[in-house]
């Protein structure tokens, strides 16, 4: 995996999420994993084929899920997490691997993403891939969201 | 949905799980209109793929199916779920059944279809949605345990 590629994809969750009004986006850990217990609530995730083939999963405390679905939905307060909600961040998945294609596009690697899909659940142990995980977590004011990057190049 | 972008995910499930692993399915129930939300039994592979359209097959199996599963692939003898070699097995096979229907797809229908790494997860009560996509659920019966398929797609074949 080449900075180049993953850039994008980083570049991508600033943006979208300061769209939606979530400034302040700090990025803090970098990890490198094999498999992974998520211990969050909820996953979404969305894949990409292409040039580039693999799947990036976004992953939320329920908390932070209702609180970005809120901001999603024009401040909507979001008491829990249904039907509505999960669809709005299932959409934040979508929006934000879509403008990482677009990115990634300008550099001349041409992908495609698949619609995104959600896991909500506790204690729930996750194979992304046969190849490495890249995690990165992001601290914004609305909670952590670690991005599992996870590319075949 | 259309029935034609229903069908070879079926048969290739059948097919594939007697071929591998030599476990029949006993039955297997007519397609029904999916929620879009899927409660899963235990252990759960999703792949998506995009092409002319987009969509994505989950397979969703008892933990005690994919246990025999396991112990049928690689003659683990008890074979542990939360292990990445263990659930990989069930993801490589979940892929060829995708892989399978999908070039089967793609040669009658031209749809160019490409596979994105399969996933899987095992957990308690876990819950799984697709929004903004058709779906339709097939149940089936073996002697070891049930199992469902879920196959969703956005847009249809082109008429």
């Amino acid at each position: 995996m080449n900075a180049q590629l993953i850039n994008p994809f980083l570049v991508a969750v600033e943006s979208i999420l300061s769209q939606f009004g979530v400034a302040d986006i700090r990025k803090g850990a970098v990890m490198l994993k094999e498999e992974m217990v998520i211990e969050r609530d909820v996953t979404a995730f969305v894949g990409v084929v292409g040039d580039l083939r693999g799947n990036i999963a976004y992953c939320f405390t329920a908390e932070t899920a209702r609180k970005l679905a809120s901001a999603m939905m024009m401040g909507m307060p979001v008491p829990e997490l249904d039907e509505m909600s999960r669809s709005a961040i299932a959409e934040l998945a979508n929006v934000i691997t879509g403008n990482a294609a677009s990115l990634l596009a300008e550099e001349q690697v041409k992908v495609d993403i698949t619609p995104p899909s959600m896991i909500v659940g506790k204690d729930i142990y996750l194979v992304l891939s046969s190849v490495r995980t890249l995690i990165v977590t992001f601290e914004t004011p609305v909670g952590s969201i670690e991005v599992h990057i996870c590319l075949e190049v | 949905m259309d029935s034609r972008l229903v069908t070879p995910y079926i048969e290739s499930t059948v097919q594939i799980i007697r071929q591998m692993t030599g476990i029949e399915v006993t039955e297997i129930s007519e397609p029904m209109p999916g929620s879009g939300e899927i409660l899963a039994y235990g252990v759960t592979s999703v792949i998506a793929f995009a092409g002319t359209i987009k969509g994505r097959l989950l397979i969703d199996f008892q933990p005690e199916l994919a246990v025999h599963i396991i112990k049928n692939l690689m003659g683990e003898e008890n074979p542990v779920l939360r292990d990445r070699l263990m659930l990989g097995c069930i993801a490589e096979m979940n892929n060829i059944i995708a892989g399978d229907a999908n070039t089967l797809l793609n040669n009658e229908y031209g749809l160019g279809l490409r596979l994105a790494p399969p996933m899987v997860v095992t957990g308690k009560n876990m819950m799984l949605a697709s929004s903004k996509v058709d779906s339709v659920t097939v149940l089936g019966r073996t002697d070891y345990g049930d199992f469902k398929l879920n196959i969703a797609f956005q847009g249809g074949l082109p008429s």
